[in-house]
């Protein structure tokens, strides 16, 4: 799997001037393992990559107003850094900007350099580009042989010429969207659906309690998740297989069970706004509203670097699928969180519903 | 509130408000075992909220409430299985045919006894093996009596429950009902029709505007309400003639040389005066609850129909 592509285009805020009189300031690119890219192709390929772009990518329009840029290895130039595998291959200002690989390269990266030419502060802009590596080592090595990488990446990194990289863009980046509609849809219906279509005289009038009611329709709604979350695993595996490529089994069971906390959130919040608002389409209307603003607040979140504020009341927030699928690793905020935020909205809707008037 | 073995219902001040909004004020019932009671009302004056309330499907405001012994807001469950209801409007489950649905709300009111379904349905003329949203408004609500009779309970609860039905299904209804009172169970049924309480309950209390305003036998309430004898003679007649008629309440001039006189007993001897005179043209109608509140109440907040039928506060 690659990118078959012949340049890269991008656009930098600041002007050449600017950028001159900042001594070496802002572009540092560095790229391996193709011989050209088209990172307007690459972006169209893999949308999330213009989240790590931000909006410094404006226009990636096909064409040049500049020549190619041989690579320049940047070794020796700063002593306190080991650099031996960093080239710059382009620095300045431009829309558009045509570089020749070294032919060896297998790393892209794009990073603005601070005024003050720290590197330790550097912001990272770029996507990762990465051939044929075994994510688990050669990044490793790759991180401790460049510390610099290390520091524009953080820990956001992965292959997408792996099975495990393509999964992470193409089907985990939309199945946190995808299972959250879906449970907040189903929870929604939960006692709305009963008030609208006046089924709920007759559900209660058997003899059920509320209190049954509501502990039978939220096991329904469990099995539902886990059988969505178990069928989406299945479906995947086998599509994997039956692509002929190897199944990265662990990571993507960590990835399917890291989802269950913001699932259980959601679930939660879903119920609690059924009870409260029982009105098929208003209700509806509302979850709907609620899932699709916590995703924006994610995504804004990204974009604007809102993560550590805004970014908290969203609960994509606690999905991240890339550190499930290439680290193994659960993080416990991210499993508290959610499983906090849905159980306390779910005792909140019983109370709710233990006092609630039915009107059917 | 103390509980009464006869009683298998006892509200005591039992009020609900939504926010603001009145629904039932200070509603004071006592149904005996074994009678069939007939909870009469103009829409909206409270009778659903107070069966809700009843039935813990609504939270009263204050007040309390036992049906069978139970406390409905301690154990609505029970209090439900307790019961056989019938709502005013319910949903079903439209894709099942109509036996496989009253089958379901057996196994989940987990009764194991002998069921009515069969015998029921026949009575009632429905076709059990249709599905339920091919059914018309008054199939539906005959699956709700078969459900609320369906497994035998000693308290029926109906909310209105011959809306849809036609007047032969209304008929085997009422037979229904009373066979539930020959074999000691209660029926509490509402309605806004007077003629259907007065054909088969024994008792019957009238709620408006949220408040119970009376509670009498049938027999007594009969008295006080009378039927409405409208008569057109060729020329003038004295109303003061009917006046003076014992079972005679009430008599009033209407246009031409027509008399208007609320007959509650003695029928007899109003015929024999009519026939002194040449009728023209006769009717004998039921009271209506606005005449009966009329009656009973003065027009002190009473709604009239003006305005091609729309009510307007008096």
């Amino acid at each position: 799997m690659g990118i078959d592509a012949d340049f890269a285009s991008f656009d930098f805020n600041s002007t050449l001037d600017e950028i001159y009189k900042m001594d070496l300031t802002p572009i540092l690119e560095i790229y391996k393992g193709y011989n050209t890219t088209d990172l307007d192709e690459l972006l169209e390929d893999y949308p999330f990559l213009i989240d790590f772009l931000g909006g410094n990518l404006i226009d990636m329009g096909v064409g040049s107003d500049h020549s190619a840029f041989t690579p320049i290895p940047l070794d020796g130039l700063f002593p306190d850094m080991n650099l031996s595998d960093v080239e710059l291959i382009y620095f300045g200002e431009s829309t558009n900007v045509n570089f020749t690989n070294s032919g060896n390269s297998k790393v892209f990266i794009v990073g603005l350099i601070p005024n003050d030419w720290n590197l330790t502060n550097m912001t990272y802009r770029g996507p990762v580009f990465i051939n044929e590596l075994d994510v688990g080592s050669e990044i490793d090595k790759i991180m401790e042989d460049n510390p610099m990488i290390k520091i524009l990446l953080g820990d956001e990194m992965v292959s997408f010429t792996e099975i495990d990289g393509f999964m992470a863009i193409e089907y985990f980046s939309m199945w946190p969207l995808m299972l959250l509609i879906f449970l907040a849809i189903k929870t929604g219906a939960t006692v709305s659906k009963h008030v609208d279509d006046q089924s709920i005289d007759i559900l209660l009038a058997t003899g059920y309690s509320r209190f049954r009611f509501l502990n039978e329709k939220m096991l329904v709604i469990l099995v539902n998740m886990v059988l969505v979350v178990f069928g989406a695993w299945l479906g995947l595996v086998l599509g994997v297989l039956m692509i002929g490529e190897p199944v990265p089994l662990v990571g993507m069971t960590y990835t399917f069970l890291g989802s269950i906390p913001m699932a259980i959130g959601i679930i939660g919040i879903s119920l609690l706004i059924s009870v409260r608002v029982d009105e098929g389409s208003k209700t509806t209307g509302a979850i709907m509203g609620v899932t699709i603003f916590m995703f924006m607040i994610q995504i804004v979140s990204n974009i604007a670097g809102w993560q550590d504020g805004l970014g908290y009341i969203s609960l994509f927030r606690y999905y991240n699928m890339i550190e499930l699928m290439t680290s193994h690793v659960f993080d416990l905020v991210n499993i508290i969180v959610p499983m906090v935020v849905g159980i306390v909205s779910i005792i909140g809707a019983y109370v709710l519903f233990w006092k609630k008037d039915i009107h059917a | 509130m103390n509980p009464d073995k006869e009683l298998v219902i006892q509200t005591n001040k039992l009020t609900k408000y939504y926010g603001k909004a009145r629904g039932i004020i200070d509603v004071d019932l006592s149904i005996q075992k074994g009678e069939i009671f007939g909870f009469l009302g103009p829409n909206g004056a409270g009778k659903s909220t107070t069966i809700r309330t009843i039935l813990d499907l609504i939270r009263p405001t204050s007040g309390s409430a036992l049906v069978n012994g139970m406390d409905p807001v301690k154990e609505g469950a029970k209090v439900r299985r307790s019961v056989g209801y019938l709502p005013s409007d319910f949903g079903t489950y439209k894709s099942m045919t109509a036996k496989a649905y009253l089958h379901t709300l057996l196994a989940m009111m987990d009764y194991k006894g002998e069921n009515r379904i069969d015998e029921l349905s026949n009575r009632m003329d429905l076709d059990l093996t249709r599905k339920i949203k091919e059914f018309s408004r008054g199939n539906r609500q005959k699956v709700g009596v078969v459900s609320a009779f369906m497994h035998n309970p000693k308290l029926a609860i109906l909310d209105e429950p011959t809306t849809g039905l036609d007047p032969l299904m209304q008929q085997e209804f009422y037979k229904i009902v009373l066979e539930e009172k020959a074999k000691g169970n209660t029926v509490f049924l509402s309605s806004h029709i007077l003629a259907e309480v007065e054909t088969i309950c024994d008792r019957v209390g009238i709620i408006r505007r949220g408040k119970v305003i009376m509670v009498e036998k049938m027999s007594t309430f009969k008295k006080k309400t009378g039927k409405l004898l409208n008569v057109e003679f060729d020329g003038k007649v004295d109303p003061k003639i009917f006046m003076d008629l014992e079972g005679v309440s009430q008599v009033k001039e209407g246009e031409g040389n027509v008399l208007i006189m609320t007959v509650t007993s003695h029928i007899d001897e109003v015929i024999k005066e009519l026939a002194k005179h040449t009728v023209v043209d006769l009717t004998y109608d039921e009271v209506s609850l606005e005449d009966l509140f009329l009656k009973f109440y003065g027009r002190e907040n009473i709604t009239v129909k003006i305005n091609n039928g729309k009510g307007v506060e008096a």
